[in-house]
């Protein structure tokens, strides 16, 4: 196995709206949710999370609130908002019909 | 709705600033404990925990920087940040800083000054809806065409009948409204307040319908209050007014006022801001036409055929005393107009028949209706101004061009001395477009004290101004008021002037900061030989520049002298005048004759006058009354200038009788009639024969030429005398509606006390008597040369200035070059090159500079000095011996500016200058 993966650009996006799809994170919860899915092919380039996040929730598909975390430490959890949710399915599709295609014509020639 | 979030955002970010920055480092630091914690928990001990957790991360600064991007707040951020490195830039340089603000305030100042004053004389709007669709009539005949400054002109005026037959034209095409020039007619509120002197205009009906104005109280005018032979006693007043003497506009409603001794009810307020159609004066009361006769409104009127002033005048079609103004929408214009005139041709027919001499009556029916654009209103100022104001905005302009220039050089010179700091920047790897914000920030900042400055500069010059070129003391018309169109001028001047003189400094530091970022080169390398051209061209320009604005200001300021320097034709040192208004203070057209021997016994014991007069008309006092004579032997009917004086006029004014005698006590109402003629009439129409003993009349030639006056400037000392003839006041026809509006004393010794003595006495003779004024004549002269003074003191302001940006310009540049060519000279001189011989390498420089400005600068003022032509008096505007004085001061001056810098030279050290480098 080599070096992990960096992640293709533009692909942050997608993975971060799925990832808090399912329930509020925060954000180094958010980067070991993707490392450990992908079981660390994938790694998040932890300096580029953050900018990834606020420009997310800029246009308005996260949005985030201060509270307590397991352990009793204030963090900021990001949670999906409906016009996330649009956006992640069609993002979803977009990379479903790409890496299908990508896929078609790899195993063709 | 994506956008407005992002917006919100962006803006809730921007303002709670403290808690985004806070939220994002905790949430930083969260991250780095959770890793931390995880480190430690793989069995790191504490510190490689912390180290590899900060190496994982990367750099937490430019984690938080992108974020900031994220957030659009870096923009701010940097702006911020180059505020803030210039703002302490200048700090550190206050005097470069001074210079340049002052520099700019001056520049942007006089620009904002002049652009108000332009755009409140010429250019604004009246504030009524669809201006475009207001048009004015005047007639032009075949005597001349009509003065359009609003109500003084002789042919801008209609009569009654005439205005009702045009207004019945019209029909519903439009609407047509009258209104009287404004004239000072004497208010009194009930409760014994002192009377004020207000502008009051009487006007038709449809005044208010027709320009679109609706009362703010109450209601406006309406046919009611207009019919012939009602007498409506009622009043629409200013909201001005309304809010200074009748308790405001609420209250205002209902009230009485006393106007010229009519008590009239007000039954409207005008909305605010509304002053009538005279830009350049505010009326405060509105009336019906039709009192005309109860008000003994009397001003501005052109009889054209027997007429009996003691009439009301709404009845007769010989007297001309309206203005019209219609409004008719933009499509049906041409086809409203053309029936208008049509209509008034027939009104001038009807007119031709009432006229006795039928040599009179081609002439009438060949005048022709013209129809003026009406946008802006009437100005008086306009007419006197205009050419003044775009004259003094071009110079203005110039003045801005020069201190751009100014600036410029300063700029680059203080870029050179950048050259170092903007090479580090360049190979820490700021963009080109973040250099040239940074220097346009500074240029920018720069500006806009300079504007601040400005502004409050030009607060302060325009009202000074206005009130010069108003000649008169107290309060402005609010057309003068800096408002959003001056402070956008100001913004959009301040603008262009920061772009102007920044761009090509900030370029220059760019090109010259990347040249030594590669090479490492010297600063004074970088900046380049042609850095130091452009320099010089700036430096050309603004001499060239300069040399215009001078020679203007020159022809200007001889312009003044020439006009100061007239023979008024009458003594007016020791010449003391009072305006008196008998009519609007009660008295009647007979009583004149009775009241003028009153006022001059009251008078002359007065200690230090020693001769008093009484006159229909004083000496450069707006007031002037013609007549058509018949004068005995003379084919046809010359235009006089008429006057009515007292006895004893001729001594105390001090225009001398070439021959004959002066009126005297004897000339009373029942003596022979009498008449002094002035030399221009004595010329014209009694050639090589003496007056004395001709005959000359309205009607016919029955009054007796009994002495001939030095012609005297009576209406204003810009004119030749005008044809007049004087009559003594006793004898004056009663049907003539003449009022006694002038005294005149002489006196020895000091003006001022007498001025008050002769108040008082007055005061104390006739209690009831209104005094528009009593000042020394010195006064009214200089009222009648306010524009030239104005003008000439203004355009001399600006030429010192250019004179002055263009020296110092001229200075720093050859300081510049004797700065940077310091181990040349010191070469030179090392090498034995003699003092002199510097010198005169520097003094070439500024030579070969000043003769291009001078060159440059003679051919533009010989472009230009034709559009002034128009304002000169006694001066060619090529005036040779103007041009040679100028070019001679502009020779001395860059001599002077050329000397420190040469001295300078000639000091170069030649050890010091090798060893500097």
């Amino acid at each position: 196995m080599g070096k992990p993966n960096d992640l293709v650009q533009g692909t942050l996006d997608l993975l971060v709206l799925k990832v808090v799809s399912l329930e509020p994170k925060h954000g180094w919860a958010i980067a070991k949710r993707i490392e450990q899915i992908s079981k660390d092919e994938l790694q998040v380039q932890q300096g580029s999370l953050y900018p990834a996040l606020y420009r997310l929730e800029q246009q308005g598909w996260i949005k985030a609130e201060w509270r307590a975390t397991d352990g009793g430490r204030q963090a900021k959890f990001y949670s999906l908002t409906a016009p996330g949710r649009r956006r992640l399915d069609t993002e979803l599709a977009n990379w479903n019909r790409l890496s299908s295609a990508i896929d078609l014509v790899m195993r063709t020639t | 709705m994506r956008w407005t979030h992002r917006l919100a955002v962006r803006l809730r970010s921007i303002v709670a600033r403290g808690r985004v920055e806070r939220d994002l480092a905790a949430e930083l630091q969260f991250h780095l404990d959770q890793q931390i914690a995880e480190n430690l928990a793989r069995g790191m001990s504490g510190a490689d925990a912390r180290a590899a957790a900060m190496r994982a991360f990367g750099s937490v600064a430019y984690t938080k920087e992108e974020c900031r991007a994220s957030l659009g707040l870096r923009l701010l951020d940097e702006l911020q940040q180059d505020l803030r490195y210039t703002v302490r830039g200048l700090a550190k340089a206050p005097a470069f800083t001074a210079i340049v603000v002052l520099t700019l305030a001056l520049g942007i100042g006089a620009n904002t000054t002049i652009f108000t004053l332009l755009d409140a004389v010429v250019l604004k709007p009246l504030p009524l809806p669809s201006v475009d669709e207001l048009t004015t009539f005047y007639e032009s005949g075949p005597e001349g065409s009509a003065d359009v400054t609003g109500g003084t002109g002789r042919y801008l005026r209609f009569s009654y009948p005439r205005f009702k037959r045009l207004e019945e034209a019209l029909g519903s095409s439009g609407s047509l409204a009258a209104v009287t020039r404004g004239a000072r007619f004497v208010v009194r509120l009930p409760g014994g307040a002192q009377p004020q002197f207000l502008e009051a205009q009487l006007v038709s009906d449809r005044y208010f319908t027709t320009l679109g104005v609706a009362a703010a109280r109450g209601r406006a005018l309406t046919a009611d209050d207009t019919r012939p032979g009602g007498d409506a006693l009622v009043a629409v007043v200013s909201d001005g007014l309304a809010t200074r003497l009748l308790g405001g506009a609420d209250a205002a409603v209902g009230r009485s006022i006393a106007i010229n001794g009519v008590t009239v009810a007000v039954v409207g307020v005008a909305p605010p801001g509304f002053v009538g159609l005279w830009t350049d004066s505010e009326a405060d009361v509105w009336l019906p036409l039709t009192l005309q006769q109860p008000l003994h409104y009397d001003n501005n009127s052109s009889g054209y055929a027997r007429i009996d002033p003691d009439q009301p005048w709404a009845e007769q079609d010989a007297i001309a005393w309206l203005t019209l103004v219609a409004r008719i929408p933009r499509a049906s214009q041409p086809r409203a107009i053309a029936m208008l005139a049509a209509a008034n041709q027939q009104g001038l027919v009807q007119l031709a028949s009432l006229m006795e001499n039928p040599a009179s009556r081609t002439p009438m029916m060949a005048h022709r209706l013209v129809a003026e654009p009406f946008a802006r209103g009437f100005s008086g100022l306009r007419a006197r101004f205009a050419d003044a104001l775009f004259a003094l905005a071009a110079m203005v302009a110039v003045v801005l061009l020069v201190t751009c220039a100014n600036v410029a050089n300063l700029l680059l010179a203080r870029a050179a001395g950048r050259t170092r700091d903007v090479a580090i920047r360049i190979s820490l790897g700021a963009t080109t477009g973040r250099l040239v914000r940074q220097c346009l920030a500074e240029s920018l900042v720069l500006t806009a004290l300079g504007a601040a400055a400005g502004l409050v500069v030009s607060r302060w010059a325009t009202a000074f101004l206005a009130r010069e070129v108003l000649a008169r003391s107290g309060a402005l018309p609010g057309v003068f008021a800096v408002d959003g169109r001056v402070l956008a001028f100001a913004a959009a001047v301040s603008i262009v002037t920061a772009v102007a003189f920044g761009l090509t400094p900030a370029i220059r530091a760019i090109r010259s900061g990347r040249t030594a970022a590669g090479s490492g080169v010297t600063e004074r390398q970088a900046i380049g030989h042609a850095t130091l051209a452009g320099m010089r061209a700036r430096v050309v320009g603004q001499l060239a520049l300069a040399l215009i604005v001078v020679f203007a200001a020159t022809l200007l300021g001889r312009t003044l002298v020439n006009l100061m320097r007239i023979d008024p034709g009458f003594a007016a040192d020791g010449l003391i005048t009072a305006s008196l208004e008998p009519i609007v203070s009660g008295y009647q057209a007979g009583d004149m004759p009775a009241l003028g021997r009153r006022l001059i016994e009251a008078v002359r014991v007065v200690p230090g006058v020693s001769s008093v007069a009484v006159s229909r008309c004083g000496l450069i006092a707006g007031c002037s009354s013609s007549s058509g004579f018949r004068i005995e032997g003379i084919e046809n009917q010359p235009s006089l200038n008429e006057n009515w004086v007292s006895p004893r006029y001729f001594a105390t004014v001090g225009i001398p009788l070439v021959a004959g005698r002066e009126f005297t006590d004897a000339d009373t109402a029942r003596s022979v009639r009498v008449a002094i003629v002035n030399e221009t009439i004595a010329r014209r129409y009694f050639a090589g024969r003496s007056p004395i003993g001709g005959r000359l009349g309205t009607s016919q030639p029955d009054v007796e030429i009994v002495g001939v006056a030095r012609d005297a400037h009576t209406q204003t000392l810009h004119d030749p005398p005008v044809p007049m003839v004087y009559f003594p006041l006793d004898q004056k026809a009663p049907y003539l509606q003449t009022s006694l509006t002038n005294l005149d004393a002489r006196v020895a010794g000091d003006a001022a006390p007498a001025v008050a003595a002769i108040r008082d006495a007055i005061g104390r003779a006739e209690p009831n008597l209104l005094l528009g004024g009593v000042a020394p004549m010195s006064a009214r002269l200089a009222r009648d040369l306010a524009r030239e003074r104005v003008v000439a003191w203004l355009a001399f302001g600006f030429g010192a200035l250019t004179l002055l940006l263009a020296s110092l310009g001229l200075y720093g540049v050859l300081s510049y070059g004797v700065a940077r060519r310091t181990q040349e000279l010191g070469v030179r001189m090392a090498l034995g090159a003699r003092r002199i011989e510097v010198m005169r390498l520097v003094l070439g420089q500024s030579v070969k500079m000043t003769a291009a400005g001078m060159a440059l600068g003679i051919a533009g003022a010989a472009a230009s000095a034709r559009y002034l032509s128009g304002m000169l008096f006694g001066v060619a505007p090529l005036d040779p011996s103007a041009l040679v004085t100028v070019s001679l001061g502009f020779a001395v001056v860059s001599l002077l500016a050329s000397y420190l810098p040469a001295r300078r030279a000639t000091r170069v050290d030649p050890i010091v200058a090798l060893r500097c480098e």
